[in-house]
């Protein structure tokens, strides 16, 4: 009995001495953040990641200040090589690009949810290629898009879903990095005469030989990406918009040596005809023709268009969503 | 269940946290339950593997103990055989097969025995090591048998050693299991702190190097000469920062719920001979070979006349190929062991001429220099060796040595960037002034004397590190896979 007291005694002691020092680190952490957050030590932590990036953001800024826009485009960096603002603006078309490196379904969903104000009544198209069905990458796509939108309870949400210790901690130093440069003074710029959203990139000559080259692959699938895309559809449907699946072309070589290509390409149409959407996919060789994408003129690498293949692509683009009624002007 | 993992940080937190406010008598099977649990966070199905072998060993303990005369001994053999038996079948069943092949038909022969397709119950080597321990030192009488099913099993099962050791002994564990539980503050601090540091070994050094010695060593062909031998002089750094850190984790943890583990390391690299590298390397284990093999051979050949030098030479080569094929079902885990049984052999019979040599050169005047040159001789032995323990297969490792001097490829490290470099260069040079002033003069002792906000900073400093430079990419500990 005397020992149980005893014992009592010294937990306490013990348990009020750990809070304190508990506190003591917390603090330690705080004021560490602070440190880091001067722009100094910008990037230069392994675990704090600030990845402000100029094509999301320009994306992101245009999109906050562009009134009546009528198709808003989301998806990976594909997205913002393959839809030219260009083409649909000369038919009075008001465009928008949300785009980020490597964004996946998992990305997309948050960032959608995040800019809910943004997305009704209008048509929203979704990338849906082949090779994004994954959780690949999602740690470093969640970095881009809360380095480059103001903070919110989704963001944060989303930092704490990926479940990625770097990507969480990043997010805890960013909300201090934004208390002393706040994202309305990030700098961006032009780039060549892109317009905001777009990224025009030269030719690769190469793309065609280094696709034909590469061995088969299986792409990743992920069943959680599936369920990501269609919390997404939902999402884009309560706000009134309408949703469009679109897959960008890439290198005919390259998807060819996907081995679950077709697999893919048949879920991606499933979850398409189960929601009611269209779904057009480029690199059906059909549809792949009708472009006229020359491997040598018309891609940055495997899978990404150059300017000269995003102004063939976007023309298409276009007219099938004219000729489908998916747009009326 | 990894210790870099914040599972882990969980469970270690709720577990401990339950330990201490449960009664007394409640205590052995909460911790018996919790080490199931964690034990079943692997492949949950092999925890019935475990518990037979634990119910034949306990059982085989009584019976020895109760035994005379040959009936003793053949308990005893029913227990060994039992655990060698398990770890043949779930380690050594694929390697047998495939050198029966080789051996019998020729290379890239598969016959019609099928492989085992089944993944290593995790920790086997080390627990059933840790089983024999115990049936073998109660036949030697050195420890009674254990009546209480559950102070065995949770002997066996003891969670923070039972997937990667230290291998402990009974005598040194199963009366801490039973004795009266007090809440001992400056034994959770210590085990607190010793976590803390196992957790910056591994997290910040062994983990941040990992990627980019994985890269060079899965990528052999793209690098150079000073690349591979730096990114072997990197894995020499990450297995001992990996396995000592997860030491540190284990004895910290058992320390804060009042159990003391045996050490496991103790700066192996500072060691001036192989010989004395062996003491300071894996501890537990190198002991476990000394008390339960290479003693009970050299007393068996002893009896036989003759040839006393040859016989210990021979004994050390055994005790050492063992070792070797205990750490992996593969021939390059045994030429690791079979070099360093060389090297300790190679030592013994040049002794005397390395002593006239250090004479001659004068050597021996500068004791400072001579041991500065042991060291730096002992690390390059022990990495040159490493290269086989690293390497996937014996092809990749004659590579390695063989293109140990060439130039042509690429220069540097895998995707080691300056500032990965310089992280892992400093770390490790804290790591060393730490390790080099608590072999002078206790640290921890003389820590402990300084004031609470000093003491708290420099546990604040360590933490921040882990978090700010540490890599959580969940890697997994080297040990885990033996």
């Amino acid at each position: 009995m005397l020992l149980l007291k005893t014992n009592g005694a010294v937990m306490k002691i013990f348990l009020k001495k750990f809070l304190l020092f508990f506190s003591f680190l917390l603090f330690s952490y705080v004021v560490f953040l602070c440190i880091f957050s001067i722009r100094l030590f910008n990037n230069k932590i392994p675990n704090i990641s600030n990845l402000t990036n100029n094509f999301f953001l320009r994306g992101a800024r245009s999109l906050d200040t562009t009134k009546n826009i009528d198709i808003l485009f989301v998806g990976s960096s594909r997205c913002n090589h393959s839809f030219d603002p260009r083409v649909f603006d000369s038919s009075g078309i008001i465009t928008a690009n949300l785009s980020a490196y490597s964004l996946r379904p998992f990305n997309i969903y948050y960032m959608i949810k995040n800019r809910q104000k943004d997305i009704s009544n209008k048509y929203v198209v979704l990338e849906t290629s082949f090779d994004l069905f994954n959780e690949h990458n999602i740690n470093e796509a969640a970095q881009v898009i809360i380095s480059n939108e103001e903070f919110s309870k989704t963001l944060f949400e989303m930092a704490l879903r990926t479940k990625d210790y770097e990507t969480i901690n990043s997010t805890i130093a960013l909300y201090f990095y934004r208390m002393f440069h706040p994202l309305k003074d990030e700098k961006t710029y032009q780039q060549a005469n892109d317009p905001p959203g777009f990224t025009a990139s030269p030719t690769d000559k190469n793309a065609g030989k280094e696709a034909d080259a590469a061995g088969t692959r299986e792409e990743l699938v992920s069943h959680k990406a599936f369920e990501y895309m269609q919390k997404s559809i939902d999402l884009v449907k309560q706000n009134n918009s309408t949703v469009i699946f679109i897959q960008p072309p890439v290198v005919m070589e390259y998807r060819t040596k996907a081995t679950n290509y077709h697999r893919l390409c048949y879920s991606i149409d499933s979850l398409a005809k189960l929601n009611n959407i269209p779904y057009i996919n480029y690199n059906d060789s059909a549809n792949y023709m009708r472009i006229g994408l020359d491997v040598n003129e018309d891609f940055n690498d495997v899978n990404h268009l150059s300017g000269s293949g995003a102004d063939k692509f976007s023309k298409v683009v276009l007219a099938d969503m004219r000729r489908l009624g998916i747009i009326k002007k | 269940m990894l210790f870099n993992s914040f599972t882990f940080l969980a469970f270690f937190i709720l577990v401990t946290g339950i330990y201490f406010v449960i009664p007394s008598k409640l205590r052995m099977l909460f911790l018996l339950a919790a080490s199931c649990f964690f034990y079943m966070f692997f492949v949950p199905i092999y925890i019935v593997i475990l518990a037979g072998t634990i119910v034949v060993d306990y059982f085989a303990g009584i019976f020895i103990e109760n035994s005379e005369g040959k009936k003793k001994k053949w308990f005893l053999i029913a227990s060994l055989v039992t655990n060698i038996g398990v770890l043949a079948v779930f380690k050594y069943y694929n390697f047998f097969l495939d050198n029966a092949y080789f051996l019998f038909h020729g290379p890239g022969y598969t016959g019609h025995i099928p492989y085992l397709s089944i993944l290593l119950p995790i920790g086997l080597s080390f627990h059933t090591f840790q089983a024999m321990s115990y049936t073998i030192e109660v036949y030697r009488g050195n420890q009674k048998a254990e009546r209480q099913f559950d102070v065995y099993a949770l002997y066996i099962m003891f969670y923070p050693q039972l997937v990667a050791g230290p291998i402990e002994r009974p005598q040194n564990i199963l009366w801490q299991l039973k004795k009266e539980f007090h809440f001992d503050y400056n034994m959770v601090v210590s085990g607190l702190r010793l976590m803390l540091w196992g957790a910056f070994k591994k997290i910040v050094i062994a983990d941040r190097l990992a990627p980019h010695v994985n890269d060079v060593y899965n990528n052999l062909p793209k690098y150079s000469g000073p690349s591979l031998i730096l990114a072997t002089v990197f894995f020499s750094i990450q297995i001992y920062c990996d396995f000592s850190g997860y030491s540190d984790i284990a004895i910290g943890a058992a320390r804060v719920m009042g159990i003391d583990l045996m050490k496991n390391f103790d700066r192996p690299y500072s060691s001036k001979s192989i010989s004395e590298y062996w003491t300071r390397w894996h501890i537990s284990l190198t002991t476990w070979f000394r008390d339960y093999i290479f003693y009970p051979l050299s007393m068996s050949l002893s009896k036989n006349r003759g040839h006393g030098a040859l016989k210990l030479y021979i004994n050390l080569f055994i005790v050492f190929l063992i070792s070797g094929l205990w750490h992996g079902a593969n021939w390059t885990f045994v030429i690791w062991g079979a070099l360093h049984g060389f090297y300790l052999v190679f030592a013994i019979v040049t002794k005397n001429i390395r002593d006239e040599i250090n004479t001659i050169v004068g050597l021996n005047k500068f004791t400072k220099l001579r041991d500065f040159l042991a060291q730096v001789t002992t690390f390059a032995l022990v990495s040159f060796a490493l290269i086989f323990f690293r390497a996937k297969n014996f092809h990749d490792a004659f590579y390695v040595i063989t293109h140990l001097f060439r130039y042509n490829g690429l220069v540097g490290i895998g995707s080691m960037h300056v500032l990965d470099f310089f992280i892992v260069v400093s770390s490790v040079i804290i790591l060393e002034i730490v390790q080099y002033i608590h072999a002078k003069n206790n640290i921890v002792a003389s820590l402990t004397k300084r004031p609470l906000m000093l003491r708290w900073t420099v546990y604040a400093a360590v933490a921040m590190a882990i978090i700010f430079f540490g890599n959580f990419g969940n890697e997994k500990f080297i040990y885990f896979q033996f």
